[in-house]
């Protein structure tokens, strides 16, 4: 069991309010690991601590890399992207007036440390396409490939969010709420590949998520955080049962 | 989100904007704006629009042979133009580029320079000086052909200079945000303009400017003026060509397209493991370089080089003509270097309208800015579609069919226009970010030309402000 991910005793305040209160966790390879808990919990803010979007107010964050963990704290958040933590974002945040491909392109050259590639022609870079074609493969995104992002329904934007956080070919992606807003058709593509992926390549996943039915459907282990702090952590058995989590989540009906 | 009904199938169409304004989105910079390849579009009837593109295809109208046209058109400008007219022509191929090369930086990495006529100063003043230092002392080595010499000295220097001006100031000012940045290399540019004002050692003389002669080459016998009006003519075309063909691979590299991602979502970029202000100071310094080549090859048009050439007039300039011609369009701010250069032509042949030009310029940016959100380019990509869609309905339906397909495509585009009059009117300024959240919830966001992010060029009234056309370009840009 190697860990890949590790936070200690992480901490973010926002004024008064403590967002992530003293988070300790190991993220290990090859495991799924599902992040709940009620609006307000603090997942999206954990996540934000985690790719150095927000800086944490205390603690640790370490991610392996080059074979072994190496503190990231505080470092800019393209360097901890390049250095293999990629994440999809809740509000979707994708390049809207490009087209679909364009979007992909974008990622696969990151992936390829080719962004200061000033002159070749990007349509005509077989290399790089093809990168594209198999992520848009994957997400199903093949058929609308050359419309421009704006123009896609909000499940197909869900899929390009998506689809950039995975053509970066880190070893750990997190996941903000993929199937949000979804209908249970897309929602299932989703799990689906989130599966595939998991058993063919060497990405971990972490993944939050409201909806239970997918929780179970792919989690290997659920953490439980509410205001902030991890209240359960364990397989799905264990925290199903556990009844400090369906108090805190559902004010006492059962998850 | 909006618009996803719309039954286009490649990228390039659907980038053109519609009589239908509740697309919230622009153009792509990608597209020429010329005949693309034959799809359905929204609007009226679509076999028949699909039947006239693929139509005007099978005759031949494909973007290359446009391109190929204006090709044709350019080389035989001296031939057909008077010779005043040769020279307007030359100056509107340099402010092509110059306008070109700022949007490199506008339009296609979202960071709006109001300061970029530094670097258009700094390459004329080098070229300037080159002439006036190095040019007697080449003509002792090299005799006959030293001003040729001097020229390709002037050239290297020029793009030197610009270049180590560039560096450090990009990278000062990309660490800024939207107006800091727009206020930044403003001050750049006119500390700059200050510096030629105060003639440090001499060297620049002051308010009265530098001639700049380019002189005569003795080649083969014969005497060559190199500053000879259709010679140098040809010269800035094969020069201006070369820029927008390789500023052309440069926004449709692996570089340019993460340009174009930085300015949709820089946060999105650097999640993805990119640094985006360093990619931001890299396109900062090409676009210098661009405007750098602009700036040197206009100093011996104009045969003077004046502090006004580094004043924030001239950094308007640019601003302008993107504006007018259309960000989103790779052709957009040559389109607008057009249009600035010919209105500006054509009111200075009327006294009674001289004496206020500013204020048509005020007229037409409004117009612009009201009527055509992408700019003049998207709007001559629309009338393109229209006359179109009109020959396709003449074609198949006869002229009175076509004649009502006037009337009512252009009563259409009249309530769109009053609906979106109104709509200005009260929408007042939302946030990009406002609007990203409201998609993020699931609701249909509407907001036509997508919300007031200040270096969105469809939208950004608010950022072209500082153009404000009642100042007047400085003389030593004036035919
Ligand atoms: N930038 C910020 N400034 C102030 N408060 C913030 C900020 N970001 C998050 N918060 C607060 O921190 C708390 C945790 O928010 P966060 O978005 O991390 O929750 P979440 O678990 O992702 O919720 P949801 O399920 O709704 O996505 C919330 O109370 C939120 O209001
Ligand atoms: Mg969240």
């Amino acid at each position: 069991m190697t860990t890949l991910l590790r936070t200690v005793d992480l901490r973010r305040e926002f004024g008064e309010l403590v967002a992530v209160d003293g988070v300790s966790l190991d993220i290990v390879h090859g495991e799924i690991t599902c992040i709940i808990g009620p609006n307000g919990a603090g997942k999206t803010t954990f996540y934000d601590l985690l790719t150095g979007m927000v800086e944490p107010t205390s603690g640790e964050v370490w991610l392996r890399h080059d074979g072994e963990l190496q503190e990231i704290t505080g470092l800019p958040a393209h360097e901890i992207a390049d250095r293999g933590l990629a994440r999809s974002f809740q509000i979707i945040e994708i390049f809207e007036r490009l087209t679909v491909r364009q979007n992909v392109q974008v990622a696969c050259v990151a992936r390829n440390d080719r962004t200061l590639d000033l002159t070749t022609w990007l349509d005509a870079d077989e290399a790089i396409n093809e990168q594209v074609d198999e992520i848009l493969e994957l997400t199903g995104l093949t058929h609308l490939a050359e419309k421009r992002c704006s123009t896609l329904s909000y499940g197909q934007q869900r899929n390009v969010e998506i689809s950039l956080a995975l053509a970066i070919e880190s070893s750990v992606v997190l996941l903000d709420e993929p199937t949000a807003g979804l209908n249970p058709t897309d929602s299932a593509i989703v799990v689906d590949f989130v599966n595939e992926l998991d058993e063919r390549t060497d990405t971990t996943f972490v993944v939050t998520e409201h909806d239970m039915d997918v929780v179970f459907n792919i989690a290997d282990r659920i953490v439980v955080l509410h205001d902030g702090r991890v209240i359960a952590d364990g397989d799905p058995g264990t925290v199903r049962a556990d009844e400090t989590v369906t108090e805190a989540y559902l004010g006492g009906s059962s998850i | 989100m909006s618009g996803d009904d719309e039954p286009t199938t490649d990228g390039s169409r659907d980038d053109e904007p519609t009589a239908d304004r509740s697309t919230p989105d622009g153009p792509d910079p990608g597209a020429l704006g010329v005949a693309g390849p034959a799809v359905e579009r929204a609007g009226h009837g679509h076999e028949r629009l699909s039947f006239t593109r693929s139509r005007l295809i099978e005759e031949g109208w494909t973007r290359e042979r446009l391109l190929g046209l204006f090709v044709v058109w350019c080389l035989l400008v001296p031939v057909v133009l008077p010779s005043f007219q040769v020279y307007l022509f030359t100056e509107f191929l340099l402010l092509a580029v110059f306008a070109t090369a700022f949007n490199l930086l506008y339009g296609y990495t979202g960071l709006l320079s109001f300061g970029h006529a530094l670097f258009y100063a700094a390459a004329g003043y080098a070229i300037a000086l080159t002439f006036r230092e190095l040019g007697p002392e080449l003509a002792g080595v090299l005799g006959g052909i030293s001003p040729l010499a001097t020229l390709l000295v002037a050239v290297v220097l020029g793009l030197a200079f610009t270049l180590v001006i560039a560096a450090p100031v990009g990278y000062l000012s990309v660490r800024l945000d939207e107006i800091y940045f727009a206020l930044i290399t403003l001050s750049f540019s006119m500390a700059f303009y200050a510096v030629l004002i105060q003639d440090p050692y001499g060297l620049t003389q002051g308010s009265d400017g530098m001639l700049l002669l380019l002189g005569t080459v003795e080649l083969f016998g014969a005497d060559v003026a190199l500053a000879d009006r259709n010679l140098y003519y040809y010269l800035v075309l094969a020069v201006a060509g070369g820029s927008m063909y390789a500023m052309w691979r440069v926004i449709n590299s692996p570089f340019g397209t993460v340009c174009r991602a930085i300015r949709e979502s820089p946060d999105r970029v650097s999640a993805l493991g990119v640094n985006v202000t360093y990619h931001q100071w890299v396109m900062f310094v090409v676009s210098a370089f661009f405007v750098g080549i602009a700036g040197l090859f206009i100093a011996p048009l104009h045969s003077i080089v004046t502090p006004a050439m580094s004043f924030w007039t001239t950094s308007a300039i640019p601003v302008v003509a993107a504006v007018i011609g259309g960000a989103f369009y790779f052709l957009g701010p040559a389109v607008g270097a057009f249009v600035f250069l010919y209105l500006r032509w054509g009111l200075s042949r009327y006294p009674a309208f001289e004496a206020h030009w500013e204020l048509f310029y005020g007229l037409v940016l409004i117009l612009v800015l009201l009527y055509f959100k992408e700019g003049a380019a998207a709007g001559l990509v629309a009338l393109g579609h229209w006359l179109e869609d009109l020959y396709g309905v003449y074609r198949t339906d006869g002229r009175s069919a076509a004649i009502e397909f006037v009337r009512s495509t252009l009563s259409e585009k009249a309530a769109a226009v009053r609906r979106e009059v109104g709509r200005t009117s009260v929408r007042g300024r939302r946030s990009a970010r406002g609007q990203v959240a409201t998609a993020g919830g699931g609701s249909d966001s509407t907001d036509p030309g997508g919300g007031s992010d200040s270096t969105d060029p469809g939208s950004g009234s608010d950022s072209t402000d500082p153009t404000d056309p009642t100042d007047r370009p400085s003389g030593g840009d004036r035919p």
